[in-house]
């Protein structure tokens, strides 16, 4: 039963994310520029593409395919292994056994000799790991080996890299480019080995790079003298944010230095609410030290890849300037006085405890906005906005708010109240952190404003894979500010001759809307951008590309990048299928519409057959029914019951259909299957 | 000259603490002394130093000593060499470890049901137990830690005080709180007593995030009062949020003047030494007295300690060392009790374990039995867990001691009593020997198959030693004591009846490991 789920959970990620391949990771996930490096990518689908996508001054010099390891039987795993013991005392390839009918031929297990060390040891790992069938992942079993230069003056800082071929391009992941030296841990060394691998010293400033499999914890050396302050700065959740097939979803990883009597001297687990340890260690005395990273509960496995950055010193907080978004507000330091909107606070919740309040100028004809800014900008501040009225009365509050899940902050924890003032007057508002925690970097960002209805958009996934004769699906995310509940209507530029078919409006008061995008034949033929807009009386809002990802089994993250790609795909003869008409549907509950696609004609060569038509996601009481083909119309009925929740959506509509293909080589006709997309429709149901 | 000066003061200063220490040894002894006389028990001999020893480092590291530090041990002539053996292992990583363990079952660090603590909270709670043991913070001060912590679990590990309930309503976490830092049954308080203590646990509430099982502990913000009382009757009209009312118990359960949180702890670390508490089983202390208990009409509920003079000198001497648990272990290993033999005269023998005259002889924790094994035997369990994905495997050769999850177990070690954390209670664990443990170490292919290795493991396949030598240490290694002569006389004729004389080694050790004094601590 696990393992329906796990497999169901897993296709519904994948159905989106990886059909044009998808990278799980990237180890080493940074380099230092003017060196040429040795990066691994982990993934599925990521094979045949040929460039990389990694902004300027990285190039790729060489691509290796890691090919499939089929499971060798078992005189053949032990042919192997004497050979690798040979090949680890330079000795001749053992002589191997006259009937090897049944191995397995791969192009590595014929040339273990013609490995590189990097080969080598990825060989190593799978061959002498024990294979655990729960433990597999297929979202990372595929490797790519990127030999990539680095050009001396390519800009540091973070970057998103992506492979790609001329009509697809993977997901993005994480790439560092530093100035500072760079290692990794150590390769992998098989068990039994002799060989003596001496602990490597983590460059002070530097960073090491590694990989956690399971059980593991990897060392690096320092030295440090007495007294000395050196910050040790983990990246591993941010290079790996989620992960749909683990729980919890991401690496948890914990920092440990021990001194050289093997006695722990400091420990780190997360940084305020960031699972990445960040550890400020005070040398005790001089010495050789050893810094230890492990996952917390001692997981592991591929995609579990961190960056360790050391520097001297202990970091030093600057408060971040005021979000965009109220930048414009005039700031206003809030205290001995009284607030008039519009007007923006910034301050610090500076020890546990404290409070910080001040009065609000507010009548009832003009509801005001108090907004924080803390958490979604990496403080730890766990706001929470409290309302006095003048008899010191609490007439308002509020913690926590909903809001999308977008990005990697897992906890909403800026509050957001609209106040509607009972009468015109002076309020108390207090701002607090809700667990009475407070520092120096318990900072906030305060917004004391009059509604401003808008919104931030989102769409996703990154890549549309749209078929040149048919349409894709994709989603569109918004949150609402301030009130706003009007329909949204999405526009594209740069569009390449693809346009939004169907609906094309998000519904009133909703956050999410299915759109189809159609690429008319010819209109694209290689991988290009979008870019997708909708309009706010004057104002442009430019929606920002990003792919849904899975964490833990259960919740999904919309993770932003930079480009929207759209690519030519191809689809089994979509173009013959097309609405009679694209109205607006609305039906009552315990009511049912009927639904008419037009057919052309279908090759009849190929025997085709049309399974069935679906509603993607309907909500619960909504069912698909008395499904007919005649004379080139396929029609059925959409059926409502009449325990259905009130609703407003765009409706996306597949069409099932299964062909013959073309005879094998031994003459067999294997049927085919197929899914197309019609665009979407709005349906309301009252 | 400054110098001089300074190494002066430090000088006279540790001295007169030593005398102090000295003196509260004598104090504790005096008490146990007066008892013991006025039950009229012999006062039996002192262990030897190899018994002393092995009890010590079972009780203080869950470790056996290795041979040349018994040998080293045995050969030190210095008067002062237990108490330096004590002041040493507290200092040593696997106190911490086997300290933390068992703050472990006393507050049900548990990731599963139904406890539900999650792996990364109890990965995290753990660790806050193994670095206040290793730093010997004033358990004064982790106590109002755990009293008064909010935040997420996984980043303020005292907050999970209250996330680790079966039970989170305030009558849950009522009864935790009584159970795990009074020692007290709450469910034998009287009634208004039970709504009362309720009351302190009224404000805590808990909100998720979008991390995968994370929970933030807080409290409510909304104004009200609230009625609370604490179990010896001193009742509190606490106005929230203004005051937060486990701020309130906080002060109460750590005020120097509460009698009842001190003597419920030394009671709790005299029972890890021990086996057993002054108040045994240590979680069932007596309530406060009621109305009808100070007319002499009932007794309170609970158990009576074994001698209540002793119990309140170790709850004074914790208190006026600022809840330091290193300085009470330290005392009570020093005393007469912990250093006694574990026999006496037979018709006794009851009276003087109940009344800690002898050292009561015990089984094995299950986790330091099998550590030991293990140890002996040069295999470690694997220890896995499949709850959380991918699974945690813990590294090779982690002591069964060092596993923080109560939900992370093996067969071997809930066969031998592992508590599983349930309830915290003491009873959990089980300390009896029954037959399917007799059977594994007698018939364990595990055991016999590994002792078997031993001789090569410990000596090497070409090893010159003579006989008496291997034999020595292999006791030493087992037992901690040399071998006597009259069993090295068994041993050899043995050894000499054998066709395979190697086979004697897989023997002797397996002999060894199922013998009582391997098996029991005494």
């Amino acid at each position: 039963m696990k393992k329906l789920f796990i497999t169901a959970a897993f296709a519904l990620t994948a159905a989106n994310v990886f059909a044009a391949g998808h990278i799980g990771f990237c180890y080493p996930a940074g380099a230092q520029r003017g060196q040429t490096v040795d990066i691994v990518l982990g993934g599925q689908g990521i094979g045949g593409k040929r460039q990389i996508d990694a902004g300027p001054g990285i190039e790729i010099e060489k691509i290796t395919y890691v090919p499939g390891f089929p499971v060798p039987a078992g005189d053949q795993r032990r042919y192997m292994h004497r050979w690798i013991e040979a090949l680890e005392h330079n000795k001749p390839r053992p002589v191997m056994p006259e009937n090897t009918q049944f191995w397995r031929v791969t192009p590595w297990y014929d040339n273990l000799d013609k490995l590189n060390e990097l080969e080598t040891a990825i060989f190593q790992r799978w061959f002498f790991t024990p294979r655990n069938p729960l433990q597999m992942s297929p979202s990372i079993n595929q490797r790519v080996i990127l030999k990539l230069k680095i050009d001396k003056n390519a800009p540091t800082g973070k970057r998103e890299l992506r492979l790609k071929s001329y009509s697809d391009v993977t997901n993005p992941v994480p790439f560092f480019v530093s100035d500072a030296p760079e290692i990794k841990e150590p390769l992998y060394r098989r068990p039994g080995s002799k060989e003596v691998v001496p602990t490597p010293y983590i460059p002070v400033p530097g960073t090491a790079n590694g990989q956690i499999y399971p059980g593991e914890c990897d060392k690096f050396l320092f030295k440090a003298k007495k007294g000395e302050v050196i910050t040790f700065t983990t990246t591993a959740r941010e290079l790996v944010p989620f992960i749909g097939d683990g729980v919890p979803g991401h690496f948890q990883a914990v920092l440990e230095v021990f001194n050289s009597d093997g006695r722990s001297v400091a420990f780190a687990d997360d940084h305020h609410f960031n699972p990445d340890p960040l550890m400020v260690f005070k040398a005790p005395a001089d010495g050789v030290y050893t810094l230890a990273i492990r996952d917390a509960i001692y997981r592991g496995r591929a995609d579990f890849v961190y960056r360790i950055s050391a520097v001297r010193g202990a970091p030093k907080f600057v408060m971040p300037p005021a979000p965009a978004r109220i930048s414009d507000l005039v700031l206003f330091d809030g205290r001995n006085g009284s607030v008039t909107p519009p007007a923006r606070l910034q301050g610090v919740i500076s020890k546990p405890q404290e409070k910080f309040s001040f009065i609000l100028n507010a009548s009832p004809e003009k509801p005001v906005v108090l907004e924080l800014f803390a958490r979604r900008m990496g403080s730890p501040l766990d706001g929470i906005i409290n309302i006095y009225d003048q008899d010191n009365k609490l007439i308002a509050s509020n913690d926590d708010i909903k809001r999308p899940r977008v990005g990697l902050t897992l906890h909403n924890a800026d509050s957001y109240l609209l106040f509607k003032a009972p009468k015109k007057g002076g309020y108390r508002v207090e701002i607090a952190d809700t667990t009475g925690a407070g520092s120096a970097e318990h900072y906030y960002h305060l917004r004391i404003d009059f509604p401003r209805p808008g919104f931030i958009g989102y769409i996703t996934p990154s890549l549309l894979s749209v078929p040149r004769n048919g349409c894709k699906q994709f989603t569109a995310i918004v949150e609402r500010l301030d009130g706003f509940d009007k329909e949204i209507k999405l526009e594209l530029r740069n569009s390449h001759g693809c346009k939004l078919i169907g609906e094309n409006t998000i519904p009133a008061k909703s956050e999410r809307a299915t759109f189809t995008l159609q690429a008319p034949k010819k209109a694209i033929n290689k991988l290009v951008n979008i870019e997708v807009f909708a309009r706010n009386g004057r104002e442009i809002i430019n929606f920002c590309a990003g792919d849904e990802l899975m964490q833990a089994f259960a919740y999904y993250h919309v993770v932003p990048s930079k480009k929207l790609y759209v690519a030519p795909s191809w689809s089994w003869n979509a173009h013959l299928f097309a609405w009679s008409d694209l109205k607006k549907v609305s039906i009552k509950k315990g009511g049912s519409a009927t639904f008419k696609i037009k057919v052309g004609n279908l090759p009849q060569t190929e025997n085709p057959t049309i399974d069935s038509v679906e509603p993607i996601d309907p909500p619960t009481g909504v069912t698909v029914s008395d499904m007919t083909f005649i004379d080139g119309t396929l029609s059925f009925k959409y059926n409502v019951s009449k325990d259905c929740a009130q609703f407003e959506r765009n409706q996306l509509f597949l069409v099932r259909v299964s062909y013959d293909r073309k005879p094998d080589r031994r003459g067999i006709i294997k049927k085919a299957k197929n899914a197309i997309t019609l665009p979407v429709r709005r349906i309301s149901v009252r | 000259m400054k110098k001089l000066l300074t190494a002066l003061f430090l000088t006279l200063l540790s001295i007169s603490l030593f005398a102090q220490a000295d003196k509260d040894v004598e104090k504790l002894n005096a008490l146990l002394e007066a008892d013991w006389k006025k039950h009229q028990l012999e006062e039996v001999p002192v262990a030897p130093d190899h018994v002393f020893l092995r009890r010590a480092m079972l009780d203080i590291r869950g470790i056996l000593p290795k041979p040349h530090e018994v040998k080293r041990f045995l050969a030190d002539k210095n008067p002062q060499k237990r108490a330096k053996l004590i002041d040493d292992m507290l200092e040593s990583k696997e106190y911490a470890e086997l300290m933390a363990m068992r703050y472990s079952d006393m507050f049900r660090i548990k990731s599963e049901f139904p406890i539900n603590l999650w792996p990364n909270a109890v990965h995290a709670y753990h660790h806050y137990f193994l670095e206040n043991a290793r730093h010997d913070r004033s358990f004064y001060t982790v106590t109002r830690e755990l009293l008064t912590s909010n935040g997420s679990n996984f980043r303020v590990a005292p907050a999970n005080f209250f996330r680790a309930s079966a039970n989170r309503t305030p009558s849950g976490l009522a009864q935790s709180t009584a159970l795990s830092l009074l020692g007290m049954r709450f469910e034998n308080f009287s009634g208004d007593r039970k709504q009362a203590f309720e009351g302190f646990f009224k404000c805590i509430k808990y909100k998720s995030t979008d991390e995968w099982k994370e929970e933030i502990v807080y409290n409510d913000n909304t104004p009200r009062t609230i009625e609370a009382g604490t179990p010896d009757g001193i009742d509190f009209t606490i106005k929230t949020p203004d005051t937060d009312p486990r701020k309130v118990l906080a002060d109460w359960m750590t005020s120097p003047g509460n009698r009842y949180f001190a003597r419920a702890y030394v009671n709790r670390v005299w029972s890890w030494l021990f086996g057993k508490g002054i108040v045994d089983p240590a979680d069932d202390m007596p309530l406060p007295e009621n109305f009808w208990n100070k007319l002499k009409l009932s007794t309170p509920s609970g158990q009576q300690p074994s001698n209540p003079e002793l119990l309140d000198f170790l709850a004074d001497y914790f208190t006026k060392n600022n809840g330091s648990t290193k300085k009470l272990i330290r005392l009570i290993m020093l005393s007469k009790a912990y250093n006694a033999h574990w026999k006496t005269v037979n018709h006794q023998q009851a009276a003087a374990e109940k009344r800690f005259a002898v050292y009561p002889v015990r089984r094995l924790d299950s986790e330091v039995l099998v550590d030991i094994i293990s140890r002996v035997l040069g295999v470690y369990e694997k220890y896995t867990s499949v709850i959380p994905e991918p699974f945690t495997f813990l590294p090779q050769a982690t002591r069964a001691v060092q596993i923080s999850d109560g939900s992370i177990s093996s067969r071997l070690l809930d066969s031998f009593g592992r508590p599983p954390r349930d309830s915290g209670r003491i009873s959990e664990r089980k300390r009896i020997i029954d037959d399917s443990q007799r059977l594994f170490l007698m018939n364990s292919g595990w055991i016999y198959n590994n002792a078997g290795r031993f001789h090569n493991r410990t000596f090497g396949k070409k090893s010159r030693l003579k006989l008496r030598d291997k034999v020595d240490t292999v006791y030493l290694t087992i037992l901690s004591r040399h071998v006597t002569d009259s069993e090295f006389k068994t041993i050899r004729k043995y050894q000499n009846d054998l066709k395979k004389k190697w086979l004697l080694w897989g023997d002797l050790v397996w002999a060894l490991v199922n013998s009582k004094e391997f098996i029991y601590q005494h």
